[in-house]
């Protein structure tokens, strides 16, 4: 009887141990998460339920490609403060478990200093984040979800071709 | 007796070899049992006297009873041990109902709160962020561009 009463009781565990899993925080809860309620740091988050919701907004001038990387993604932060910048993109660095973060890409010139990290798991990325720095401060941004990289990359260029009909057009209208 | 006595030393050879029947079991229990058994197996005739004892021993009617009881015990713990599974079930199930919101919106330690009420502003600061993510991460890729 006790023995299978721990049974049980290891299995129950196990069961809240691995819902717990799936709530695991984005890189920016687990390590900054001190620095969330800290008034030096501004942040924006788009939580789960409202991407959620994202999906009763008019799509219609959306393009098609941002469109299927938005749907895949869960959550997004933004932590970001313009107070010693460059000391939090060390502790930043030092925080962050590179045993669950994999580096992507890192880009240092002269203006910004960033580091693009990833978490995988069964190949699909799970989490992208940037740490970035540059001379107006210093910037986590961590999106969580299904994260397509060759999609977000290919993303800038159309979204610049977009951006730049836009001006164009913005320029004929007063004429 | 000579023939006898070869006929029991045999019959030992095979005993300590676990080989014998049982009805040379009992040939060598009665051997030892009757008169005339040499010096040199006395002890021999001491063992075998004690197996023929121990043979005596009937196991009490009550027996049969204690063992059923010691194993019905056992019933009751299957009993038990599914009980205790339907109500450690019924007792987790409210999780498993509400374990979408857990998992994406209570967060441990950190409730995400939205910054916008409007999916509309959300969506335009997820497309920002995406765009400056992929703006940076072309730097990265074609830093020759």
């Amino acid at each position: 009887m006790s023995t299978s009463i721990r049974k049980l009781s290891v299995l129950a565990g196990l069961l809240v141990m691995t819902t717990g899993a799936f709530s695991q925080d984005d890189a920016i809860g687990k390590f900054f998460g001190k620095y969330i309620d800290d008034s030096r740091f501004t942040m924006v988050s788009v939580s789960p339920k409202m991407f959620r919701l994202l999906s009763k907004v008019s799509w219609d001038t959306i393009p098609a490609e941002l469109k299927q990387t938005v749907t895949m993604l869960r959550s997004l932060r933004i932590l970001s403060t313009e107070t010693t910048p460059r000391q939090f993109y060390k502790e930043a660095l030092s925080r962050i478990d590179m045993k669950e973060y994999e580096e992507l890409i890192t880009v240092r010139d002269k203006q910004d200093n960033v580091r693009f990290v990833i978490k995988e798991a069964g190949g699909i990325v799970q989490e992208l984040l940037m740490i970035a720095v540059d001379e107006s401060g210093f910037t986590l941004m961590s999106f969580t979800g299904e994260i397509d990289l060759d999609k977000l990359a290919r993303l800038s260029s159309s979204l610049d071709i977009k951006g730049m009909e836009g001006l164009q057009h913005a320029k004929r209208k007063p004429k | 007796m000579k023939a006898k006595q070869e006929r029991i030393t045999v019959l030992l050879e095979k005993y300590w070899q676990a080989e014998t029947t049982v009805e040379e079991e009992k040939e060598l229990a009665e051997y030892f049992r009757g008169p005339g058994v040499p010096p040199e197996w006395e002890s021999y005739r001491e063992l075998f006297s004690f197996f023929e004892e121990k043979a005596q021993i009937k196991p009490s009617p009550e027996l049969e009873g204690r063992i059923m009881e010691s194993i019905r015990p056992r019933h009751h713990m299957v009993w038990w041990a599914a009980a205790a599974a339907i109500v450690l079930m019924l007792g987790l199930e409210p999780l498993f109902r509400h374990a979408p919101e857990r998992v994406h919106v209570e967060q441990p330690g950190l409730v995400m709160t939205d910054t916008y009420d409007d999916p509309e502003q959300a969506l335009a600061a997820v497309q920002k962020a995406l765009f400056t993510v992929s703006k940076k991460m072309n730097k990265g890729l074609h830093p020759i561009k």
